[in-house]
């Protein structure tokens, strides 16, 4: 196998494997008949986004030679409950590169020196987004914790020192809500860049703070509800 | 017709649970001339059956050989122990002293406190509770006394106590004197509670009048004033107490859940059934608590007809904290539903169920042998309000001497452990003694609405064959029936339910169905 | 009470500040706290899970990515016995890994003769034994359709790990590794149904000591799992 493809095709798989993973139920049992009785607990959400700014860190890992860190920014406007545009997402990750140490062993031990390689200094794309599971989890047994899995398709493009790629980019990821307005983002994403000569791709993994701006206009009136109940 | 009605008198219980609990919200008093065990230290003479000798008596208080043969000092590491945090440790030399002194000893009166509340740590809450009621009672160290009586009134929320041994032999037969302001709410309710139930009702209001108003125990006797007022029939006076209670800025406290359910309950009598079910859904108890709420609300909306929302707390009540819960009226509300959308073959298959869980219990009441060896009877009637504190209280004094053993290393040898042995076992021998002398009524009492519930069941059986024959007999329509369906997002999730109960969604189910009635009457 | 010896007055003179201690030790203030007056129920949100398990036996694949000379892909057995909700043990997590080389290593053993292809010690086998500490446990409703369940763990332990450049079949063992370290990392399952669930583990361990090697360097190797489990 050929690296570099092996590299792309590896990078897919793990995209892959997490969006096959979260959209797991699509293959399971289907909910359309009625008419035998089927019961549903349905709840108001609690936590509903409206217009989202988020800074969060991310992390590129496949690179042999640097693994870079970086710095992203997201505004996303959320339409509904299903669907968002994520109207730009911009990471910078100059400067903020660490040297693996492989050029170094490579010299020490071989007397070897690597061929420039090029470093990526930032990311810029747009995306839609969809968010088809909203759910809870209990933490330590104890706590009710609120989340909701998305998963991102949109093009953009790669900076590196010398030159502008265009991408197109995959992703897939996890947000925890802990308040109204505030809430954790945790994701995955794969862009899938144009080089010269081919292609090639970059692993991002990524964990943000989102804001919500205008959560009021989405709560529900909650004055009929009971109080209490949830532990 | 004539179920519907069946249904309404079979809802009577409702309201006269009500006015039962009131009596015994919290407080079930011995029957006259029934004995009560002295508390430790001071145990009671052999009964007949426990085989207690003299000598063993003598030897489990230590002996009288014994005695002012262990000096302070041992008194000291065990207070400094606890201090510590080694509640064994000091539980074991504190038994050592008091073993090994007179209970008119300097520090006796600090050693049973402070054994009080080390067994308090280590959860032995029985024993616990008998030490602090020495403390009080005795008052050989009256500066104690508040702290002691803290310790009971916490308790005595927190777990089944002994109740004829605190509230009547210690707070309803003592004169306390002064005592502090924040105890005294605690200790006017209690005397109060049983003036009321004694019939002694004016005594009972001044001690009322004699609780700070807005505190917890003051709208405890407020409560009790209401259901005192429902037993006389003055509903105005009794609603109004009942909104005071409600009115007041306390969460998640029994009184005023038990406030609402009563009010729901009135609401529902009246026939305000959205009311009634608005009511319900304030109730904010702990959800394990919330079985008869659960199908009181089912009834309410199955008489407003939201067959789907009813449908779902029946559901609710499958889940594993009800387990226990006798309930067959979900069988008959279940098959009720079902009907009433014309799904006749699970309707009828409902009924079955019902027999399935009962059919074993009904045999045995027509056959009227060994009721009380009925486990389903049995398990029914130990949720009748007089004896649910009682076998609770049982079911912690089997716990926690069970737990005994884990400290056999520790106090098998000084004697500690066969002197919390014995006083387990005596309170257990006394309270299954009491138990039993109530079960008999209470398992007579759910015998006769089983064979009520019984009845029912066979005429629904019956109308359900007798609709599927009108059917049978009747012109299909082309009538359509309303669509339902679940959007696929929205302001609201639905979580399929799969078989695992979340506490948080157990108010949230619904239950969707297709109706098949079409241009059928429905069953009104 | 013995007062009259030697000692007596002394603890009775403690005893009694013990005493005083007590009683002058914080009351409760006057104000009343409603906290204390609310119902006490179960902590736990759900009342019993749907989907628990005891001993679990899982097998799957497993990626080693982070290697500059090869990629990894194996295969791994993990048997873990759950002692609670929250607590497991892994009691041992097998694996083993068909590396290929990658267009640097190549290139290197290409253009530099010198260099040999046993200066490339890759992970053949490894073996973890961890701590599961289980921190979500939950579910997510798919389109208000299917519900998901699903769990969240992190992990930590120690590990064996054995080095060499070429395939276990070749027999050249001459240049092979043997390693101890730690590993640590996350990972989640989901439910196919009560019996069967798909894993997925986020590893990565950092060698401390090399048996067979003097020559000291930090070495790490992340690994990604996926493997289908069975409850026993």
């Amino acid at each position: 196998m050929h690296p570099s493809v092996q590299r792309k095709f590896t990078s897919l798989l793990l995209v892959s494997c997490l969006l096959v993973l979260m959209g797991g139920p699509l293959s399971a049992d289907d909910s359309g008949d009625l008419s035998e009785g089927r019961v549903y607990a349905i709840q108001d959400r609690d936590f509903r986004m409206s217009q989202e700014f988020s800074v969060g860190l991310a992390f590129l890992p496949l690179d042999a030679f640097y693994k870079y860190f970086a710095l992203s920014g997201h505004y996303v406007l959320h339409f509904n409950d299903l669907w968002a545009w994520e109207a730009i997402h911009v990471s910078f990750s100059k400067f903020m590169d660490i040297n693996t140490g492989l050029e170094a062993q490579m010299s020490s031990d071989w007397d070897v020196s690597a061929t420039d390689t090029e470093k990526i200094d930032y990311f810029i794309d747009t995306n839609l987004m969809i968010k088809p599971m909203y759910g809870k989890v209990a933490l330590f047994n104890k706590w009710v914790v609120y989340l909701e899995s998305y998963f991102l398709l949109g093009v953009g493009a790669e900076k590196f020192q010398t030159a502008w790629f265009p991408a197109v980019d995959v992703g897939a990821g996890m947000r925890i809500f802990l308040t109204n307005t505030l809430s954790l983002r945790f994701e995955a994403r794969e862009y899938i860049y144009i080089e010269e000569g081919g292609v090639d791709s970059t692993l991002f993994l990524g964990f943000g703070f989102s804001y919500n701006a205008f959560a009021e206009d989405r709560f529900i009136d909650r004055d009929s509800q009971r109080v209490g109940v949830r532990q | 017709m004539r179920l519907n009605k069946v249904n309404c008198i079979g809802l009577g219980w409702v309201l006269a649970l009500s006015l039962a609990l009131a009596g015994q919200s919290s407080l079930a008093v011995a029957q006259e001339g029934e004995e009560v065990p002295a508390p430790a230290g001071d145990l009671p003479p052999p009964a007949d059956d426990d085989g207690l000798s003299d000598e063993e008596l003598a030897e489990l208080e230590g002996g009288e050989e014994d005695l002012d043969r262990v000096g302070p000092e041992v008194f000291d590491e065990g207070v400094k122990l606890y201090y510590e945090g080694d509640y064994v440790g000091a539980s074991k030399r504190l038994w050592d002293y008091m073993s090994g002194n007179a209970p008119g000893a300097k520090n006796y009166g600090y050693a049973e406190y402070f054994m009080a509340l080390s067994l308090d740590q280590l959860n032995l809450t029985h024993g616990a509770v008998e030490y602090y009621f020495n403390v009080a009672k005795n008052r050989t160290k009256p500066e104690l006394l508040p702290d002691a009586l803290q310790a009971l009134e916490v308790l005595s929320r927190k777990v089944p106590i002994d109740q004829d041994l605190i509230f009547k032999d210690l707070i309803y037969d003592t004169s306390f004197g002064f005592i502090r302001e924040d105890l005294r709410g605690f200790i006017e309710y209690i005397q109060g509670l049983l003036d009321y139930r004694n019939g002694f009702i004016q005594w009972g209001q001044l001690h009322f009048q004699r609780i700070d108003k807005g505190s917890y125990y003051y709208y405890k006797a407020r409560y009790v004033q209401a259901v005192y007022e429902l037993v006389k029939f003055q509903l105005e006076e009794s609603l109004k107490i009942f909104e005071e209670i409600m009115a007041s800025d306390f969460e998640q406290a029994d009184v005023i859940n038990k406030t609402r359910q009563s009010v729901a309950r009135i609401l529902f009598e009246q026939k305000k059934f959205d009311e009634a079910y608005q009511m319900y859904e304030r109730i904010d108890s702990p959800v394990e608590k919330q079985a008869s709420v659960f199908l009181e609300e089912a009834w309410a909306k199955y008489y407003q007809k939201d067959f789907r929302r009813a449908m779902g707390l029946l559901y609710a009540l499958e889940a594993p904290a009800f387990y226990r819960y006798f309930n067959p009226e979900k069988f008959l509300i279940k098959a009720l539903i079902y009907k009433n959308l014309c799904h006749y073959n699970v309707a009828k298959d409902a009924v079955a169920e019902y027999r399935q869980h009962y059919g074993e219990a009904v045999e045995a009441i027509y056959n009227r042998v060994d009721m009380d060896q009925n486990e389903i009877l049995l398990d029914a009637a130990l949720q009748d309000p007089a004896l649910i504190e009682m076998s609770e209280f049982g079911g912690l004094l089997d716990t926690e001497m069970g737990r005994l053993a884990d400290y056999s290393a520790d106090w098998g040898e000084n004697g500690l452990l066969d002197h919390l042995n014995r006083i387990y076992e005596l309170k257990i021998k006394d309270t299954n003694r009491r138990l039993k002398m109530k079960l008999d009524r209470a398992i007579r009492s759910v015998a006769e609405d089983l064979l009520e519930f019984e009845e029912q069941m066979n005429l629904l059986e019956y109308e359900i064959g007798l609709s599927i024959y009108k059917r049978i007999k009747g012109t299909p329509t082309q009538k359509e029936a309303s669509k339902q369906s679940v959007p696929s997002s929205g302001p609201q999730v639905y979580y399929a339910f799969d078989g695992e109960f979340w506490n948080d969604e157990l108010h949230d189910f619904r239950f969707f169905i297709e109706d098949r009635c079409f241009s059928e009457e429905r069953w009104e | 009470m013995r007062l009259g010896t030697r000692h007596g007055g002394g603890r009775v003179l403690l005893s009694a500040l013990v005493a005083a201690g007590l009683l002058l030790s914080p009351k409760p203030t006057l104000a009343v706290d409603q906290a204390q007056y609310q119902e006490q129920g179960s902590t736990s949100p759900i009342q019993r899970r749907k989907y628990e398990l005891g001993h679990e036996l899982s097998l799957g694949w497993a990626y080693l990515p982070l290697d500059a000379y090869y990629k990894g892909y194996g295969l791994q057995v993990a048997y873990t016995i759950h002692f609670s909700d929250l607590v497991a043990l892994e009691l041992f997590r097998v694996g083993w890994s068909y590396n290929i080389d990658t267009k640097l290593k190549n290139k290197l053993i290409d253009q530099m003769p010198d260099i040999s292809p046993g200066e490339f010690p890759a992970v053949v086998l490894w073996e973890h034994t961890n701590l599961l500490l289980k921190l979500f446990y939950g579910k997510q409703s798919f389109l208000n359709g299917t519900v998901l369940h699903f769990e969240l763990f992190a992990t930590a332990g120690g590990a064996f790990v054995f080095r060499n450049p070429y395939p276990i079949w070749d027999g050249d063992q001459s240049n092979a590794h043997y390693e101890f370290g730690v590993n640590g990392g996350f990972g989640f399952r989901f439910w196919l149904n009560p019996d069967w669930s798909v894993r997925v583990d986020m590893r990565d361990t950092v060698i401390l000591f090399t048996l067979n090697q003097s020559k000291l360097r930090a070495k790490n190797s992340a690994m990604i799992g996926l493997t289908f489990a069975v409850n026993l």
